[in-house]
This record gives C-alpha cells, sequence and structure tokens, in this order.
C-alpha cells in the first residue's frame, strides 16, 4: 500500500533521454534556423511527383485537383499558402503561410506537398537526398 | 485468471478506442500531422507494464484498425502502424534495460511514434523535405511522451503492477 503511493522518482536514464531529446530539438532547429534561405520556386507534388512549378515572387491562384479532391494554392508577396481544401482535416489549411526554402505544406489525405526550393540554399543539400 | 485477462484486454482495447475518439475531438495544437497527446497509448503503456509487449501490442493494433475504420481512414491505418510499432519496440527495450521509470519509456515511445509517422510520409510522400519539422516532431513527442508516461505511472501504481 505504502508503495502504490510512492511518488514517481525519474531514473537517471529518464533525464538523459529526455534532455537528449530536447536537445536533439534544439540542435534540428538551430540548423534550420541557420540554414534557411528565401525560396525562389514553388514546386506541387502529386503522389511524390513534381506535376507543377511556379515563381515566388508571382502572385497568382491556382486551384490543384488530385484524385483525392482539391486544393487551392495562393502565391502572394513570396508567401505561400493553401487558402481552401476538401480535405477532412483541412490541416493543409491550418499550416498557414511559408516563406523558406525547405517548408513545404503536406496534405496527407490528397497525397498532396507544396514545397519551397530556393536558388543554392544548404538545407537542399542537406534534406534533397533523404527519399529522392 | 485467463477470463481475467482476456476481459481486461478486451475494456483496454475498448477504452484506447473511446481515448483515440476523445482526442479526435479536440482541435490540433498545432498544423502539424503528428503533434497530439497519444492518449490511447496510455493504456499501451498501461498494457506493457501489467503483461507484456505482445498483449500491449495486440490491443494497440485492434485499437488501430477499429479507429481507422471508425474514424480516421484507411491512410491514417498505416500512419498510425508505423509509429506505434517502432514506438512499442523502442518503449519494451528500454523497460527491459531497467534504467528508466515508465516516463523515460513512454517520452522515447512518443519521440519514436512521431520519428515513424515522418519516416513513412517521407517515404509515401518521397519528399525529404518533411525533416524540416523534425524539431517540433521532436519535441511534441517528448512533452507528449511525459504526459502519457505521468498518467500512466499514475494508473500502474494504483493497479500495483510491479
Amino acid at each position: 500500500m505504502d508503495k502504490s503511493r510512492a511518488r514517481i522518482v525519474p531514473k537517471r536514464g529518464d533525464i538523459f533521454l529526455i534532455g537528449g531529446c530536447l536537445l536533439a530539438a534544439l540542435v534540428c532547429c538551430g540548423l534550420w534556423l541557420g540554414l534557411r534561405k528565401q525560396g525562389g520556386a514553388v514546386i506541387v507534388e502529386q503522389e511524390g511527383r513534381e506535376t507543377a512549378r511556379y515563381a515566388l515572387d508571382e502572385d497568382r491562384t491556382v486551384r490543384i485537383q488530385g484524385e483525392g479532391g482539391y486544393n487551392t494554392l495562393v502565391i502572394e508577396g513570396g508567401q505561400v499558402w493553401l487558402s481552401e481544401a476538401d480535405c477532412p482535416n483541412l490541416l493543409c489549411v491550418k499550416t498557414g503561410k511559408i516563406r523558406y526554402a525547405g517548408q513545404s505544406i503536406v496534405c496527407l489525405p490528397h497525397k498532396l506537398a507544396v514545397r519551397i526550393v530556393g536558388g543554392a540554399s544548404p538545407l537542399d543539400a542537406v534534406t534533397g537526398g533523404i527519399g529522392g | 485468471m485467463k477470463t481475467k485477462k482476456l476481459t481486461t484486454l478486451g475494456l483496454s482495447a475498448a477504452l484506447a478506442l473511446i481515448l483515440s475518439y476523445v482526442e479526435s475531438l479536440l482541435p490540433p495544437l498545432m498544423a502539424v500531422p503528428g503533434v497530439k497527446v497519444g492518449l490511447p497509448n496510455i493504456v499501451i503503456l498501461f498494457l506493457l507494464y501489467r503483461y507484456g509487449w505482445r498483449e500491449a501490442g495486440g490491443v494497440s493494433l485492434i485499437r488501430l484498425l477499429l479507429s481507422a475504420a471508425l474514424f480516421t481512414g484507411f491512410a491514417a491505418f498505416f500512419y498510425g502502424l508505423s509509429g506505434a510499432v517502432l514506438s512499442l519496440a523502442g518503449s519494451t527495450l528500454l523497460k527491459k534495460s531497467g534504467r528508466f521509470s515508465h516516463l523515460g519509456v513512454s517520452v522515447a515511445g512518443g519521440v519514436l511514434h512521431n520519428l515513424g509517422q515522418i519516416t513513412l510520409a517521407a517515404l509515401v510522400l518521397e519528399s525529404g523535405y518533411l525533416f524540416a519539422y523534425l524539431p517540433v516532431l521532436l519535441l511534441s513527442g517528448t512533452v507528449a511522451g511525459a504526459v502519457v508516461g505521468l498518467l500512466a505511472g499514475i494508473l500502474i501504481r494504483r493497479a500495483d503492477v510491479r
């Protein structure tokens, strides 16, 4: 009975693990902030294949039709966002505006990814090799 | 005793399913897929301590199947599965090592859950750019894992398991 009321006692391993995870998050975040570059172009990928590419400095609104439904892509003032979609959770719309190379907006239900690439962003070299 | 175990596992699966429904009602904390507390994992973690990884994995699979069929859909099942498998494997190993309390075991589970999902998402979408979300997912996995670990810890102590 006494034991069942004992308070949670974290072990040494817990502290190291949690500290390690937070440190890893911080390092990743620092890398991202340090390496990010202003984007140059917007790439639309459907089911993993590039289906369109737009310049980031030209304002436009495009309706992207996929087999799952549609998303409305807006490029304005160097920023990109999805203003509308008929996917169930609307996470892609809630993602908001992106502007840096390497950032992306993903709509998993429609297998759609909108991402920004830059001229010579170092992040391209870092992440470009993963998953083709 | 066998009946009691069977009943416990059945109730656990029902509870985990309800918790995933409750979680689906909450508004997303952030607009990144995968950032959530993972309430059903309280049940799974409890089962890992009460019985073992087989029972925890079995209930987890049933929960995923039912929640995919009822609420989230087919694609979500595979994302959930990739996270759940990696998370359970990591948690089991850490638990067996004996160097971590359920807090650490749960944090590892939370982080691995997110890593599993983002890896699958990156493979499906063939976009390594998803890994720009890594800091967010590492942080949210740690926090979610800690919350789940604390809650499951209360259960584990009350039920007098270990």
